[in-house]
Order: C-alpha cells, then structure tokens, then sequence
C-alpha cells in the first residue's frame, strides 16, 4: 500500500523534527559552561519479510533475493558526548577545570548527589563553597571567613592562608567521581547529571589519581558545542525533511493515480 | 481470467512496494550504518498459452529487494567508542535472538562495564564479551585490537561475506542476520577507525529521481488499466447489443 510509504515518510520526518530539536538544544547552550552537547542517533525500524531470500520458488531452485520492506526509522539515544569543552583562563581561585574524566559531587537540597562537569563555584554565606544554584559541592568544604586566599592543589586539595599566617592551612580535599558509562547519565538540566542503572555507580577519589582528571585552578570548561558542527547538521536535517517530505507527496499522488483509475 | 488486467496488477504493485522501499531508504538518511535497498523487477511466469510460434506468455513484473553495501560517508566524531570500518567487514554483536552482524560502530559500555551496542547488546571480541577497564583510556587500533593503559585487551570481531546481498538479511535496528547461505569468514583487510562513524549510503538525488521516475511508471500502468477497462466495457456492451 502506498499507506505504508505514508507511514515510513512520517517516522523519516519526526526523526528529522527530533534531530532539529536537539541541535537547537546545543545551540542554545553554545556558551553554557560544563556542557556536554548531545547527538541523537537512529536506527532502521523493523522490517516485513514479504519473501524470505533461500526459500523454495519452485522445487530445485531457491529464491535468490527476497523481498523485505523496511518500515522507516527512529531515535534510538541521545547520547552525551563528553569531551573536553574549550578551557576559558578566568583567574576565579574557585572556578575550577577538571582535565579528564571525573564529575563534581554536588549535595541537592533533597539529600541526593548529583554530578556536574561546570566547576563555577561560589561562597555562601556560611563560607561554604556551592554552585550557582546554591547546592553545596561533596565533601562540603569551608573556607574561613578571614581567608586572604584560596589555593586549590592538582589533586584537590583546598588551602587557605591568613592575615599575619606565613603557613597555608588544609582545610579540605575535593573529591571527583568517575563513571563507567558516563554517556548513561542523566542530564537532570541546570548542567547536573545523576547517575542511574546505565551509567553504573560512582568511583569516588582524589583528584590526579587513578584515571581521574587533575584539577586546574583558575579555569573554567566551557560547553564543548561546535556551532559549525550544528548549523552543518541542520542544513543536513531540513534538507532530509523535504525529501521525506516529498515522498508524502508521491504517496499521496499515486493514491490519487489509483482513484483516477477507478473513476 | 482476464491476463491484461493481472499484469497490469502486477506491475502496480511492484511500483508500490518500490515506494515504499525508497521511503524507507529516505527515513534513514541520517541512520549510522545503514545500507539502502533497491528494488530488482523479475519477470513473473504466470501461465502459458499454446504451444510454440502460437505462444502467448502470461507475464508480470516480480519485485524484491537487494540490499546495497556499498559503503556510507565516513564522518569524525572524536568520540573514543565511535568506530567506522573501512573495507567489507562487519562487527559480530551477541543478541537474545543470537548473533548478528552490523556496520554500526556507535558503541556505549553498559553498568558492568562491557562493550555494548545501543540497544545494550554485546560487542561480540575474538575472546568474546569485552569488559572495558574504566580507569584507562582506551585505543583501538587499525586491526581492531583494544588496548588500555598500554596492554591489549582483546580486538574486535571482524567478519566479511563473499557476497553479503545473498549472506544477509535486514533485521531493523542497524543489523543484519546470517541467512546461512555462506559462513562468515574472519576479515583479514578491513581497517578500523577510531572516533569516527560510517553514515548512511543512501544518496538523496537517486533516491528521488527514482522515487519521480517510479511515479510516473505507475501512472502509465494506470492509463493502462483505463484503457484496457474502456476497451473491454464498449466491447461487451457491443457484443450485448448485438443479442
């Protein structure tokens, strides 16, 4: 049935509007800093074996080819692509660049950690050190109110000196998380992630150590999106769009044909 | 039994299950791995009428598809689990329903830390299974073989067929199974690259001059069938007048 082509022209398009949709997504987030563009990737619908290749056509000869109608196509994930986003010098003591793997821990008001990549941090009026939101990082660390500087260490140590002290005091160590499968976390927005079945459970360390990235002090990741990569892949998206849309309209005609004919 | 109008049948429903197919090809223009199909017409032997110079030969137009493995574009993603495959080979993914075959190198790792595909389906090694380590970054080099924190791991399974039309069958989700019409054999030439995607090998520009040309095949078989019902309607109304 030419219905059929109707149907698979219509997954071919809704494919495509997701596709936009995401992009605009990434887009939107060019400047976004710790985010992790996504990319939405397809996958073939199941297909209907109207004739099956190698079955009997007769009784000595096999069918050479078979018939399989294939019945359009789908999103399958949308995966998170965690590369480096570019490294911005802001020469903030808590702005914070993890290079290589390994998240943030970030306690969320409710109790639950979450995990983050955008190492922007802030003082509270406790002295704690939380994000933009106000959600404190894990291990909590505090830093003394009469602190004249804050020096945070490749591995995550956080020390501070004060008026009239020659020594830096310890006064915490942060530590990262890093999972197998961190394209299996959810973006929970606000760029925070949570981990889940997919994702596996954290390994929780210091940072520089056992495969987790070190921590650069004074710099901050920006969102690892490529506005020419985007405005590539729309171009290629809405040109996709108008082909299946196309093929609605040749559907559409041959029902017609058929009608004409019945006439 | 009027032969006219089951030919005409015939090639009708040919050119349906042609657009078909070519709207399938199109919704999966953005498909990592996928292969278009294209419609080969046979003709169909439906009866014969007398014998020798007398002969009338009842014929149709028989459709079916033949999948086209040429290969897709090869676009750069810098992503470490993204592979593409240069040459004829295919990576072996273990299924519930058993093993099949794609060109889909977007590979993910699941909880436990395996080498998986995106339907969460084993990447299938020469050892078998693939457990990635996950304090290391990992490589994999032209011949498949994946090492991390410099020691090999184990290296991907790479098959090919002498002729992966008649070996395979689609079976959606960016893969193939084996029809059993000839082993695979293990694939000595392919090369794999890291952080790069084999794209979809449809080509837009045939697909549509196909897709116009295929529409205005149908429309003269309809002309046809008109013809054809006309003719036969006035010569029987003839013949019933003449009663």
């Amino acid at each position: 049935m030419p219905n059929r082509a109707l149907l698979t022209a219509a997954t071919g398009m809704q494919v495509q509007q997701q596709n936009v949709d995401n992009i605009a997504n990434n887009l939107a987030n060019a400047s976004t800093v710790g985010f992790k563009r996504t990319r939405l990737e397809f996958q073939d619908l199941m297909y209907q074996n109207m004739r099956t290749a190698g079955a009997a056509a007769n009784a000595s000869t096999p069918l050479p080819v078979g018939l399989q109608i294939g019945m359009g196509a789908r999103s399958i994930a949308s995966e998170k692509i965690f590369n480096q986003g570019e490294i911005k010098e802001t020469q903030n003591p808590l702005d914070m660049l993890v290079q290589g793997s390994g998240f943030f821990q970030v306690r969320l008001a409710s109790g639950e950690i979450a995990y983050t990549r955008a190492g922007q941090f802030h003082l509270n009026e406790q002295g704690q050190v939380v994000t933009a939101g106000g959600d404190q990082l894990e291990p909590s660390i505090s830093i003394p109110t009469d602190a004249t500087s804050v020096t945070i260490a490749k591995d995550g140590t956080v020390s501070t000196t004060t008026a009239g002290q020659s020594n830096a005091q310890t006064v915490g160590q942060i530590q990262l998380a890093i999972f197998a499968n961190p394209a299996g976390l959810e973006a929970m927005g606000g760029n925070l992630f949570k981990a889940t079945g997919a994702s596996g459970q954290p390994t929780v360390g210091a940072a520089n150590a056992n495969g987790i990235g070190a921590i650069t002090q004074g710099f901050v990741e920006g969102s690892n999106v490529s506005v020419v990569e985007e405005l590539v892949n729309m171009i290629s998206a809405q040109r996709i769009y108008e082909t299946n849309s196309k093929v609605i309209t040749t559907a559409d005609r041959m029902l017609g044909t058929i009608n004409q004919a019945v006439n | 039994m009027n032969y006219g109008l089951y030919t005409i049948f015939l090639g009708m429903r040919a050119r349906q299950n042609t657009l078909e197919t070519q709207a399938n090809n199109i919704a999966n223009a953005s498909t990592t791995g996928f292969k278009a199909q294209r419609m080969i017409y046979s003709t169909f032997e439906a009866d014969k009428k007398g014998t020798g110079d007398r002969q009338l030969l009842v014929a149709g137009a028989s459709a079916a598809t033949n999948t086209n493995f040429t290969a897709g574009a090869i676009q750069q993603t810098g992503r470490g689990l993204d592979v593409a495959i240069e040459g004829d080979a295919f990576l072996q993914v273990q299924t519930p329903n058993g093993i099949r075959y794609t060109r889909a190198g977007n590979m993910t790792v699941n909880d436990g830390g395996q080498l998986v595909n995106k339907n969460g389906d084993l990447v299938v090694g020469e050892k078998g299974p693939i457990t990635i380590p996950r304090d290391s970054e990992l490589s994999i080099g032209k011949r498949g073989v994946l090492s991390a924190g410099g020691k090999d791991i184990d290296s991907l399974k790479l098959v090919r067929f002498n002729n992966p039309a008649a070996a395979l069958l689609k079976d959606g989700e960016s893969m193939f199974v084996a029809t059993g019409a000839e082993a695979p054999q293990a694939a000595t030439d392919s090369k794999v690259t890291q952080g790069s995607l084999e794209g979809s090998n449809i080509n837009s520009v045939t697909e549509m001059v196909a897709m116009i040309n295929n529409n205005r095949e149908f429309e003269s078989l309809q002309k046809s069938l008109t013809l054809l019902v006309n003719d036969m309607g006035r010569k029987i109304s003839g013949e019933i007048g003449k009663l």
